[in-house]
């Protein structure tokens, strides 16, 4: 594409200096013209072959970085989802235990956690409330 | 500056005095009311004293205790006060004031009705100990209420008093049942069901049955019968009355713990 777009542009200089040919004194446009072009043209695909150099570089970059990435975060998900697992079970067993031991009485405490969980008794706010949903008395 | 001294004294002095009441029961354990908010500072310090802790009830915050330096008291019992009944600290200065007995807070039921009371100037602490004009613990003051300032609720003396003979009783504290099941369309406390084997079906209570009366304390909705039912003591009997086809039907029945 690019080859093409550059003898375009080398046909039309042609094109152009012909059209030129009675000016005098007879210059070198031509070669002038044609070697600026040709810079030009070397230039250009030099900043070409930079680009899809760096476009080559950031790809692989992108794709070593990703790559681990993307482990690295399934990884970290897996190991988040998991610790939230364990946490909340620990917690929930830990605050059994803790709820039992702190009577450290013969209080049936199997029984408080009996209505919380089956009488929908709520100890979140400081006083404790029932639904009333149940009415088994 | 021998005022401003006096002042800092008297101010440490009622710092010292302020907290947890006690009242010494005749068996000389102790009894007092903590909250969720209160109860793990207030167990520390006892264990801190090497006194032991008897029983917690987390529903009601009731801790018995070991406390030498608990007061004896003459106590209201059973009898609930009505609204606007002043209410005292042990010193006989004015701190609140009654305002009814509440039996829910927002669309749930409490455990049991509690005394809904208004403060005079600053909060009470959980655990404070409140009287009538007779000088007679009535109350023992529970939480405040975050929604309304001044306002919170108080224990009656009755509920620290069920739950501490239910403890020298039966050496718990647990709920009883008779085995009923209350309609849940109405707000009549007709019954629905009856448990098999538990003392309303041995005592012959009948799907349709309607409960009017627990220990003489009429029953006409589903909060009166939860607050009634929180009375109940294990193997203790109580008087109960249904309706059944227009006649009143008087049962003596003994609850059973859960």
């Amino acid at each position: 594409m690019k080859d093409s777009n550059c003898k375009n542009n080398f046909v039309e200089l042609q094109a152009l200096l012909k059209g030129k040919e009675d000016l005098t004194p007879p210059c070198d446009l031509e070669s002038d013209f044609l070697e600026d072009f040709h810079l030009k043209l070397r230039s250009e695909s030099i900043q070409q072959s930079s680009l899809s150099l760096f476009g080559e570089r950031l790809q692989e970059r992108l794709s070593n970085f990703l790559k681990p990435t993307i482990v690295w975060s399934s990884a970290s998900l897996a190991t988040v989802t998991l610790a939230l697992i364990l946490g909340y079970s620990l917690n929930k067993e830990q605050l059994s235990e803790n709820e039992i031991a702190s009577h450290n009485s013969p209080i049936d405490s199997q029984y408080i956690l009996k209505v919380k969980s089956q009488e929908g008794i709520d100890f979140d706010g400081t006083i404790p409330t029932f639904s009333n949903l149940e009415q088994d008395f | 500056m021998k005022k401003i001294l006096l002042l800092i004294v008297t101010f440490f002095m009622v710092s010292i005095c302020m907290g947890v009441d006690y009242l010494k029961m005749p068996d000389g354990k102790s009894i007092t009311i903590v909250n969720s908010s209160t109860a793990i500072e207030e167990k520390k310090k006892v264990r801190e004293e090497d006194r032991e802790i008897y029983i917690h009830d987390l529903m009601t915050g009731i801790l018995i205790s070991e406390n030498p330096s608990a007061k004896e008291y003459t106590h209201a019992g059973n009898y609930e006060l009505p609204p606007l009944t002043k209410l005292y600290d042990k010193e006989g200065n004015e701190i609140a004031t009654v305002i009814g007995m509440e039996s829910r807070k927002d669309s749930r039921t409490l455990p049991f009705s509690y005394y809904r009371v208004q403060y005079k100037n600053d909060d009470l602490e959980s655990g404070s100990f409140l009287f009538n004009e007779e000088k007679e613990l009535a109350a023992i003051m529970y939480t405040a209420d975050r929604k309304y300032k001044s306002q919170g609720y108080a224990t009656p003396v009755k509920a620290a008093l069920r739950e501490y003979e239910d403890f020298t009783k039966n050496g718990k504290i647990r709920r009883c049942w008779i085995g009923i099941i209350t309609s849940k369309s109405g707000s009549l406390p007709e019954i629905e069901s009856v448990r098999p084997e538990l003392p309303a079906a041995n005592g012959g209570i009948k799907k349709g049955d309607i409960l009017l009366s627990i220990a003489g304390k009429p029953i006409t909705n589903f909060h009166d019968t939860v607050d009634a039912f929180f009375y109940l003591v294990d193997g203790k009997p109580e008087q109960f009355s249904f309706m059944r086809d227009g006649e009143k039907l008087d049962l003596s029945l003994e609850p059973v713990a859960r």
